[in-house]
């Protein structure tokens, strides 16, 4: 369901990678055994989920990040998942050193089951913030505020761009106007938390 | 004088073979005697039937019974399948239609009635399958044809951005090639019948990459509900002949699916 700011009762907000390695858990059995394929970030994120919501608060996102998630989440399945070291020792334990793609096809679709699962749970919300061009403008001056300090040189040459991008800075400014945590493991709000708090963005990494 | 003559309703055989029969149970019972009047009496039945999983079968026919019920010339009730049975005014309408027919043609075409109403579904089901469905050649002729069309399709969509629906997309293609290979239904019905499940969303997926080929960013713009149907039919199949366990059973052993 999509809410307003108005209605938000929101506790904490998710990046599209912590949404990701939520959905990303994967129970199978294997010859009888069963195998738990779980991102190995994705436990952390329910810890963060749960501890947000005790209270009866609930977490959520931005629509423009939610409608990215499906594709997003195909290229990280691919690109990571698939490649992460835990996971690929789980399935050579049993014998599994290809994974063809019926299976690769088999997971994106509960993946999309799961994400579609999460969006209808009572404790999370979609919300419709639109930031004004202003808001973005000023995020990205802020970001660029930081050029030359050794960190920010190494972290642009590494990531090969130098701001985020106008969803993530969406995001960012939605948890700015709602004053709560941004849930995230993005290196270009994880390394900068101190500075995104003093532009008044409290950053939680995902560790 | 020939008997096609354009005066007389498409409809004409439904109410010939009605007005033989009395009452008919079944849309498979009228499709079957109609197929067989066409292709071994030679009789002109103005439908076209296309192989399906059940044998030969004519949309129109459907079509036309529906709108003989509405017109009062046929009692049409639905139980365990349909049930036709003709009306005096379906009687009195087919009878002054077959004045103007091929009196020889007409009796050659009641012989073919009274041969096969009579007959039980499961006799005429028999006969159907045995002479009527492709031979072992022919079929894995088209096994194969699919097959290829399978790993061409996998091929081209593999090219295509990384997407959540190219992903599944792929993945439904390797399906069903690695079904191909492990098909061994021996049951020639139940071969037609795995056969036109693949044929189907084969034919689908075709289509989705003449859609596609000239921009294939936007697959992930599309919803591909009808074709998930369709994939699910072909895994139910796969499933009902012990070809491969469905996909979307979270139950299924990942065993059974790299195997």
């Amino acid at each position: 369901m999509k809410y307003g700011l108005g209605h938000a009762k929101i506790a904490l907000l998710l990046d599209a990678n912590c949404l990701i390695y939520y959905c990303q858990r994967f129970d199978e059995t294997f010859q009888q055994t069963a195998v738990k394929l779980y991102h190995p970030l994705g436990e952390r994120v329910i810890k963060a989920i749960n501890s947000a919501i005790a209270d009866g608060r609930c977490v959520g996102s931005t629509a423009r990040v939610l409608a990215e998630i499906p594709d997003k989440g195909a290229e990280e399945l691919i690109d990571d998942f698939l490649c992460n070291a835990g996971i690929r020792d789980a399935l050579e334990r049993h014998g599994i050193s290809r994974v063809p793609p019926r299976v690769v096809g088999r997971w994106q679709d509960r993946f999309t089951q799961k994400f579609k699962k999460l969006r209808n749970r009572e404790w999370f919300r979609e919300i419709s913030f639109v930031p004004s061009q202003k808001e973005l403008e000023d995020a990205r001056t802020f970001y660029r505020s930081l050029a030359g300090r050794p960190v920010m040189v190494e972290h642009i040459a590494r990531k090969g761009k130098d701001c985020p991008s106008e969803e993530d800075l969406g995001l960012a400014l939605c948890a700015k106007e709602l004053q709560v945590p941004l849930l995230t493991n993005d290196g270009d709000f994880t390394r900068f938390v101190e500075d995104w708090g003093r532009f008044g963005v409290i950053i939680q990494p995902l560790t | 004088m020939s008997l096609w003559n354009r005066r007389v309703p498409r409809y004409w055989p439904i109410l010939f073979i009605l007005d033989c029969a009395g009452t008919l149970r079944n849309n498979f019972h009228l499709q079957k005697i109609l197929y067989l009047a066409q292709v071994e009496r030679h009789i002109p039945i103005p439908y076209a039937f296309v192989r399906e999983t059940y044998g030969p079968y004519s949309r129109a026919v459907k079509a036309d019974f529906i709108t003989l019920a509405n017109d009062g010339l046929i009692d049409l009730r639905y139980g365990v399948g349909w049930v036709f049975t003709i009306t005096d005014k379906g009687r009195k309408a087919i009878r002054e239609m077959c004045m103007t027919l091929d009196e020889k043609v007409l009796k050659e075409f009641r012989a073919c009635v009274d041969e096969w109403s009579r007959r039980s579904l499961h006799d005429l089901k028999r006969y159907i399958y045995e002479k009527h469905l492709p031979s072992k050649e022919a079929y894995l002729e088209e096994k194969a044809d699919l097959a290829i069309l399978a790993e061409t399709l996998m091929a081209s969509f593999e090219s295509y951005p990384i997407s959540s629906n190219r992903l599944v997309l792929v993945g439904d293609l390797d399906y069903v090639i690695a079904a191909f290979g492990k098909e061994k239904i021996g049951d020639p019905v139940h071969g037609n019948h795995f056969l036109r499940a693949a044929a189907r969303l084969l034919d689908h997926l075709d289509n989705l990459f003449a859609e596609t080929s000239t921009k294939p960013t936007i697959l992930r713009e599309l919803s591909l509900a009808q074709l998930r149907e369709d994939f699910d039919q072909f895994q139910e199949t796969c499933q009902l002949y012990h070809v491969l366990p469905p996909l979307y059973d979270e139950s299924t052993d990942l065993a059974d699916l790299i195997r």
